[in-house]
């Protein structure tokens, strides 16, 4: 028997003359977990608010069907808000807002004075649900050292503290890094053995597909797309294409394979896919393809950062200790590490936003020391990974034309300005430039915070994870831009957890760690070694491993692995 | 930007206190930054405060904050030498400006009445967490939802300043000169911080309130609470020094007038 049941569920936000869910009709079944997708502004946090019984309580709007949470049954006469959150725990995308308490075990205990059940119950209750997801050690930490994963794996043990049967988590590994991200995965899979019915929305796959029961898809519009097992989604690429989730990169190797004649099902393991592969190929070792050092490297350094070292002001070890490393005009440089490795305070140093404290930073041989940070705007743009604190205008053609206003040469604003209309209208904005920024889809404000950052024509691009939140429309349409970008010979500085991202398409990887440099290294040679990147604690895409694996030398892409492995085995 | 009224983590004797004691010694310190008037038993308090944090491990945050008010401290200053009495011996005459000595005494004294009461205020803040202060209020007669809503407010704030901090970035990393041009020109400037502060701020609010109910929050009259507050020999011996020094103060205050 179902414990969520949705039949012809229909809902509209107050003043909103289309549904945001349509007509959906879905069973999940207990102790299991369902992936919830869809592309950007489908509806999926819609969704997750309702089975949590915030809509249509909190918002109003109009509802119409029926949806059955556990027991309880919600319909338009009546909405049971107070049943349905007593089955429900919801986990929301940023922990720091769910963390309601000093420490771990007081955040824990929270939800259970609230219910008034006495305080030797509750201590027992703390200590059991530490004990059942292994993290007993972290009872008495603060939740402000918690890195973002551990701050995480707090809130589910809270939510895990409510005993409610079901669990819904809005994107909860979107904000971590990947340590944070194997982290709560591991604790979803022990809460799977608990019981627990989970429903987790998510742009990405990877990290949680070996758990998945169910797949629920929304398209454009609120509409059900697609509902079933994960294997019977991934059969189909154009299904999974048109979902706007990001194809695993183990399924991206088997619609390949099918390209070249074999009939693989998308593996959901590294283990089933090494399996198959050596089963069904005849694999040999090849030598590494010849990868053509391109003319940047004979470009002039753009940037350089030279021993930098910076400690925060009540820090007692620096954030960056003695970094050094320079980039070309025309190349992509892509910055990977762990949160609080140094990243962030590494490229706030690139427009003056932070003066090394030692060591100098050179941008087209000027010192960035020497420049305020707005003039520094000329030379160096950067988009932070949130869009919405830069955006603030009322249109988005108003905020285009914004920065543009601090230079007095109007034939120069001009051109400019036309420059970025013609960016805008080749990525589809230009139906929006009326409109206010704030209403556009997460991927679309990202585009325009990378325009606005463009608008003074600066030299270097410096990107903070700039696929955050983004479907994989977004993420497509970002990639083409930054092609386009160093092919007019920017320079690019992207920092990111997306690794298949930068594998693809960054020249050079940098590797922090604890505020150190740790490596600096052409893309293709950085990736050979797999256990390197373990001790970063950074797995490899699954293409990069395999090939790393099976053929002795990295595959860039899963495409170019599964090219690979056709030529060995033929 | 300094942390101000963050809770600041430590071990020592102040933190182990049971915050009703402390809450009991900051009402003391600016009741009696209030009555005192000479310089001298201000001053005194003020060591008492200076101690406060010397055993609560929180000099260097403290000098942080002294600095952070200073230019307050220093109006205060200019001010009572301005406004205040002008009699006795003149210390220096600037023509528009003259420094006596009965003045630069209100000056001094009002400088130390600032300190000791915003210094008392930082002190509690930075010893008492989040959850041993909103059962201490509660445990003197402030309603729940109250003292929640004061804790959760502290516990905020530093995120709403790191919001403020990063869209202050974001704009000057677009070439934004806050403090260019006239007054016009600057309060339109600041709106690229304001809206987005405010949008941020208003989704903060609302994630709160879906964290809240998730929480169960308000779910019953009969809260309970994991917290035991029990006053131990240390509340005891803190009140009665606090007590000794307050009424030695107002001794010394009175021995002073007459």
């Amino acid at each position: 028997m179902s414990i969520i049941k949705a039949e012809h569920l229909t809902y509209s936000y107050p003043r909103s003359t289309k549904p945001t869910l349509d007509n959906l009709s879905f069973e999940i079944q207990p102790s299991t977990v369902t992936a919830l997708l869809g592309c950007s502004g489908a509806g999926k946090s819609t969704l997750l608010l309702t089975l949590a019984g915030i809509i249509p309580e909190f918002y109003g709007g109009s509802w119409s069907g029926s949806l059955k949470v556990g027991d309880v049954v919600v319909s338009a006469e009546d909405s049971h808000a107070a049943d349905v959150i007593q089955q429900v725990a919801i986990v929301l995308q940023v922990p720091d807002t769910q963390l309601i308490g000093f420490r771990v075990e007081e955040t824990i205990a929270f939800a259970l004075e609230n219910q008034g059940i006495p305080p030797a119950q509750i201590r027992h209750r703390i200590q059991q649900v530490l004990d059942e997801l292994n993290i007993a050690h972290l009872r008495y930490r603060l939740t402000s050292t918690l890195s973002g994963g551990q701050k995480q794996v707090c809130v589910l043990a809270a939510m895990l503290a409510l005993d409610t049967p079901i669990i819904v988590l809005d994107e909860p590994t979107a904000a971590l890094d990947p340590a944070g991200k194997a982290l709560v995965s591991r604790v979803l899979e022990r809460l799977k053995q608990l019981g627990k019915t989970l429903v987790i929305s998510d742009q990405t796959l990877d990290w949680f597909q070996h758990l998945i029961d169910y797949v629920l898809v929304l398209a454009p519009g609120g509409k059900l797309q697609f509902s079933g097992d994960l294997k019977s989604f991934l059969k189909e690429p154009e299904r999974v294409c048109l979902s706007g989730v990001s194809t695993p990169s183990l399924t991206e190797i088997a619609y390949e394979l099918r390209q070249h004649g074999c009939q693989p099902d998308p593996w959901l393991t590294l283990e089933e896919a090494r399996t198959w592969l050596k089963e069904n190929l005849t694999i040999s070792q090849l030598s590494p393809p010849v990868r053509k050092l391109s003319e940047i490297d004979s470009a002039k350094y753009i940037v350089e950062c030279v021993e930098v070292t910076y400690t925060y002001p009540n820090a007692n070890v620096p954030a960056i200790n003695d970094v050094s490393f320079e980039a070309r005009s025309g190349q992509l440089i892509g910055i990977i590490g762990q949160n609080g490795s140094g990243k962030s305070t590494a490229i706030r140093h690139l427009n003056g936003l932070l003066k090394p404290q030692k060591g100098r930073v050179l941008i087209a041989g000027r010192s960035v020391a020497e420049m305020t940070v707005a003039q520094m705007a000329r030379w160096v743009g950067i988009v932070f990974q949130n869009p919405d604190l830069m955006l603030f205008n009322e249109t988005v053609e108003q905020e285009i034309g914004f920065s543009l206003n601090s230079t007095q040469d109007i034939h120069w604003r001009q051109k400019r300005k036309s420059y970025l209309l013609g960016l805008l209208e080749q990525f589809g904005l230009t139906p929006h430039l009326s409109r206010s920024p704030l209403a556009l889809s997460v991927g679309e404000k990202q585009l325009l915070a990378i325009l606005c950052a463009l608008a003074l024509d600066p030299e270097v691009l410096v990107l903070d994870e700039p696929t955050f939140g983004m479907d994989r429309f977004g993420r497509e349409q970002l990639i083409r831009l930054l092609k386009q970008l160093l092919q007019e010979g920017k320079t690019i500085i992207c920092v990111s957890h997306d690794l298949s991202l930068l594998i693809e398409n960054a020249d050079d990887l940098i590797v922090f760690k604890d505020g150190r440099l740790v490596c600096c290294q052409p893309t293709h040679e950085l990736i050979r070694e797999t256990k390197q990147f373990e001790g970063f604690q950074i797995p490899l895409p699954a293409h990069v491993q395999l090939s790393n694996e099976l053929l002795g030398f990295p595959c860039l892409t899963p495409s170019e692995f599964a090219q690979h492995l056709v030529i060995c085995s033929s | 930007m300094p942390q101000l009224f963050q809770y600041i983590h430590r071990f020592s004797p102040i933190h182990a206190l049971d915050p009703r004691t402390k809450l009991l010694a900051m009402v003391l310190c600016s009741a009696l930054a209030w009555y005192l008037r000479a310089p001298l038993p201000l001053f005194v308090l003020l060591l008492g405060l200076v101690f406060y944090c010397w055993t609560g491990q929180i000099v260097e945050q403290g000098i942080q904050f002294i600095f952070a008010i200073s230019p307050l401290l220093l109006a205060s200053f200019v001010m009572w030498n301005f406004i205040g009495s002008h009699d006795g011996l003149v210390l220096l005459d600037l023509g528009f400006l003259r420094f006596t000595e009965s003045g630069l005494t209100l000056a001094i004294a009002a400088v130390c009445r600032i300190l000791i009461m915003s210094g008392s205020f930082y002190a509690l803040l930075a010893t008492t967490d989040f959850g041993s202060m909103i059962v201490g209020l509660t445990q003197i007669g402030i309603p729940y939802s109250l003292a929640f809503g004061v804790g959760l407010s502290l516990q905020i704030l530093p995120l709403i300043t790191q919001e403020f901090s990063n869209i202050m970035d974001a704009q000057r990393s677009r070439g934004q000169e806050l403090d260019r041009g006239g007054l016009f020109e600057r309060i339109r400037n600041y709106l690229a911080i304001a809206v987005p502060l405010l949008l941020r701020s208003l989704r903060l609010g609302q994630t709160l309130s879906f964290a809240l109910l998730t929480y169960r929050f308000g779910s019953t009259s009969q809260r309970t609470s994991i917290y035991e507050l029990k006053f131990k020999r240390g509340d005891y011996a803190f009140m009665a020094l606090y007590l000794v020094m307050s009424v030695g103060l107002v001794l010394l205050q009175e021995a002073l007038i007459l």
